[in-house]
């Protein structure tokens, strides 16, 4: 400890620190302020990328993975309530948005039922996450299926990375008691292993007048992850995790037998569990190979829908380098999903029951055409699904360095979404028809020939450090999208008073164009700010049976971050963000302002007690409203202002 | 909507920051309304798990410890160390002969490595030279540091060098992990190192045992 004095003693104090006066033992002591650390490049992706660290998600006090994905440029992260979010990038925003990728671990957690993400389902110690990587726009061809708008890449980190206990517990108004545990140690000569528990409890959120609303959230869980290393040539990794939730939920009126039109309070379950493998290694040439197993299994027990879905996946790359200007990548993947359903009056599938393949092969060239100024990517994945057409998803990016400072890159490529089961065979209360009309229930029916939505899209992107200190990184983007799967009215059935809403490939072009500005200033040693802006137009002519789609993402977002690493060990984060409104027929949100702090305190090495004040500016504020995919009233979920208290201490 | 009386104020769409001292009596406002936060829900008899009362810190006026290491000089400290405390044998490294450190990569370090040109090591002087990745006289290095630019193709370089007496250092994640000689990581805001005893012993280098005890991992022991 002393040691840390002294070199900051011995270094000459009006120039540089000479690096020749310090001793490997002082210079582990060493810290680098955390405000002072550049953010993780991604100056090398020819593409629209960006990284989350621990430290950011630290500091922002988020305590649960999409509150943590609002830190990214570029992507829309609204709350619906306690427990559930609208995430996605570049528009069409839902709580099933269903265009956008995500990974945790290379497990990708969907539900094949709607394509969307269950955000309440997917969650980790928050301290255990060593990144998340965020890339906006087509990425299809490395990542997979649905990452038509983007791909979140949730990674946790290695075993050797998480040694010892951690211990953090912690409470406020909203977060009403959380703990987590978790312990680190070695295997064998070379591997390490860690195990974790967590659980909390969240309160509800309230409605427009104030009051407390029943959709409160619970959640215990547990998991482990092993990594050990056989040779140099030779590593695995296995892990896996079992949670269980409760979450309570107002279900809306969807009966057709008395009591009629009155919402009721339940509290739904959701269990499951996940299994993964994978295997590394180089081979005598210098190429690497990755083979991946995993198996996830979900229950759902809830008033809409009761299901239970086995989703098994395997996965093989090999990237090699058949000479020293090419990198190329190829790879397969084929997966088996089984999903079994108990049909209810809101939701039924035909069949119930369904097992069935996809499977898909992807190649990637990276050729550098000039060395470290001038490099070409072209790749291209073929992919075979149950629902819709086989889609061929080629992307070619080319990316320009003429000095260190700065990169300029642009990429076109085609992408596809393949229709959910949901999509294809789903029969899906939708609740009844507006005023006057409520006797008529609105049914969403299923269209089994339903072919891939496509989208083609161009990027541009350019990166540059002004000075050491200021940074900034700006994309701009248009996307056009055809055969999106949207609703059409059907005949009107007068004896039974249903109006079909039928999916189909609706014939009109949508376009959207945006533009994302980041930046970051190093002001001082100990001081950054950061911000970022992201603009987005949605062009398309005004649908009846659709007016939610167009109007589900605001036109303005943007955010600007002040942290401080203050004297005595004492971290200050301010945090400022702005959403633009939403202006659909069901789906009016004004535009809001919120304000976030975090002080925290590090009294010892590895004791940190934190205080956090999230959404200061007003009492509580709406940030999305639960509507159908059709306009019909949602129940309205406000965010209230919260604050709680943690301790985590690391020993 | 209704407006109830517990709606004190609402600041959505706030136009300006010229609202910021509203904003301020607004919430102390509001506070003393009691409605701060929302009410809690009544469905728990448990009251606030923890939550610390915290008290006001008052902000010392201290400076902030004044100069310190960037990451990037922590790394090339690193390295500096270690070409002072590894033994290349006699063939290699003939007494008074230069240590060659190559760099491939591009902007490697913001530059910090090229500042130990010409500067002592031990007996040796090093010297600097920025090297390609397909270069094939990697394996005539003393010291050989792979950028982060390097991440996808270093199992290649390494690969080629096979057993030649070269010390193979990188920032790259997993790169002792994967065969390379020292690894420069960023844990917990600070910088620390990974040995792979198996190549370093191959390419007939000797580290001194007391930095093996205090790197973070040690492989291939």
């Amino acid at each position: 400890m002393a040691l840390n004095f002294n070199i900051l003693g011995s270094a000459v104090a009006d120039s540089a620190p000479d690096i020749e006066d310090f001793s490997i033992n002082e210079l582990m002591q060493m810290e680098v302020s955390s405000a002072s650390r550049k953010s993780q490049t991604v100056s090398d992706t020819a593409a629209a990328a960006f990284v989350i660290s621990q430290e950011d998600i630290r500091r922002s006090g988020a305590t649960s993975i999409p509150d943590a994905l609002r830190l990214a440029p570029g992507l829309e992260v609204a709350q619906i309530n306690a427990s559930v979010w609208a995430v996605t990038a570049r528009g069409f925003n839902g709580r099933y948005a269903n265009k956008l990728l995500v990974l945790m671990d290379g497990r990708t957690v969907y539900t094949p039922l709607f394509s969307g993400v269950f955000w309440d389902l997917q969650d980790t110690l928050m301290e255990d996450i060593d990144r998340i990587e965020v890339i906006r726009g087509p990425g299809a061809v490395m990542w997979g299926a649905n990452a038509v708008n983007g791909v979140i890449n949730i990674i946790t980190k290695k075993a050797k990375d998480t040694q010892g206990n951690l211990f953090v517990a912690g409470g406020g108004n909203q977060e009403r008691g959380f703990a987590g545990y978790r312990h680190g140690g070695r295997v064998g000569d070379d591997g390490s292993y860690r195990v974790y528990a967590k659980t909390f409890e969240r309160d509800t959120f309230v409605s427009a007048d104030g009051n407390r609303l029943h959709d409160d959230w619970r959640s215990v869980q547990g998991g482990f992850r092993i990594d050990d290393r056989i040779s140099n040539d030779s590593r695995y990794t296995v892990q896996g995790d079992v949670y269980r939730k409760n979450v309570g939920n107002t279900v809306p009126a969807q009966t057709v037998a008395p009591p009629f039109n009155t919402p009721f309070n339940v509290d739904e379950h959701a269990e499951g569990a996940n299994l993964l493998a994978r295997w590394e290694g180089n081979l005598g040439d210098g190429s690497e190979f990755m083979l991946q197993g995993y198996y996830d299994r979900v229950n759902f027990s809830a008033a809409a829908l009761s299901d239970s879905q086995d989703m098994l996946d395997i996965d093989f790359q090999h990237r090699l380098h058949p000479n020293s200007d090419h990198d190329l990548m190829w790879g397969a993947s084929y997966r088996f999903i089984h999903s079994a359903a108990t049909n209810s009056a809101a939701i039924s599938f035909n069949p119930n029951s369904l097992g069935y393949h996809n499977g898909s092969v992807f190649v990637q060239d990276d050729i550098t055409l000039i060395d470290d100024t001038l490099r070409l990517t072209l790749g291209t994945k073929l992919e075979e699904s149950h629902f819709g057409n086989t889609q061929v998803q080629p992307n070619a990016r080319l990316m320009w360095t003429p000095d260190p400072k700065h990169s300029v890159w642009a990429s076109v490529s085609r992408a596809a979404r393949t229709p959910s089961r949901g999509e294809a065979q789903a029969n899906i209360a939708l609740g009844s028809a507006p005023p006057p009309f409520t006797m008529i229930q609105v049914m969403g029916q299923p269209d089994p020939n339903l072919r891939a939505e496509k989208v083609f899209a161009a990027e541009i992107g350019y990166r540059t450090q002004w000075t050491d200190k200021i940074s900034t990184d700006i994309t701009a983007f248009s996307n056009h999208y055809t055969d999106l799967i949207m609703f059409r009215q059907g005949v009107l059935d007068l004896t039974t008073l249903t109006q079909p809403m039928i999916w189909y490939n609706n014939t009109r072009e949508v376009t959207t164009r945006g533009i994302e500005i980041a930046g970051e200033w190093q002001a001082l040693d100990w001081m950054r700010f950061t911000g970022n802006y992201s603009h987005l137009k949605i062009e398309r002519p005004y649908d009846t049976n659709n007016p939610d789609i167009a109007g589900l993402s605001p036109r303005h977002r943007g955010s600007l971050r002040w942290q401080m690493d203050l004297p005595e060990k004492i971290k200050l984060d301010l945090t400022l963000r702005h959403v633009g409104k939403l202006a659909a027929v069901g789906q009016e949100v004004q535009a809001y302002t919120t304000f976030d702090a975090r002080l925290a305190y590090e009294p010892y090495t590895g004791l940190e007690l934190a205080v956090i004040a999230q959404n200061l500016f007003s009492p509580r504020h709406p940030e999305y409203r639960d509507s159908s995919a059709i306009s019909l009233p949602g129940s309205a979920l406000e965010v209230p202002r919260s604050i709680y208290g943690k301790l985590s201490w690391r020993f | 909507m209704q407006k109830g009386p517990s709606r004190h104020y609402e600041t959505t769409g706030l136009k300006s920051p010229c609202c910021a001292l509203g904003v301020l009596s607004g919430i102390v406002k509001s506070y003393l309304g009691k409605r701060f936060f929302a009410p809690q829900s009544r469905r728990y008899l448990t009251r606030n798990l923890v939550l610390a009362g915290f008290c006001l810190l008052l902000f010392g006026r201290q400076a902030l410890p004044a100069e310190s290491l960037s990451e990037a000089q922590i790394k090339a400290a690193y390295l500096y160390n270690f070409a002072k405390f590894v033994e290349w044998p006699a063939d290699v490294l003939p007494p008074g002969a230069e240590i060659l450190l190559c760099v491939v990569g591009n902007n490697v370090l913001d530059g910090e490595l090229q500042a130990l040109d010409g500067r002592k090591a031990g007996e040796h002087t090093l010297r600097f030279v920025q090297r390609g990745y397909a270069d094939p006289n990697l394996n005539n290095c003393h010291l050989l540091f792979l950028g982060g630019s390097e991440q996808q193709r270093f199992v290649v370089t390494l690969k080629a060098l096979r057993d030649a007496p070269v010390l193979t250092l990188s920032d790259i994640e997993d790169f002792a992990e994967k065969g390379g000689g020292i690894s420069l990581l960023f844990r917990d805001n600070k910088v620390v190192f990974e040995v792979n005893l198996e190549p370093i012993r191959n390419a007939r280098l000797h580290l001194p045992g007391q930095l093996l005890n205090i790197a973070a991992t040690v492989y291939g022991r």
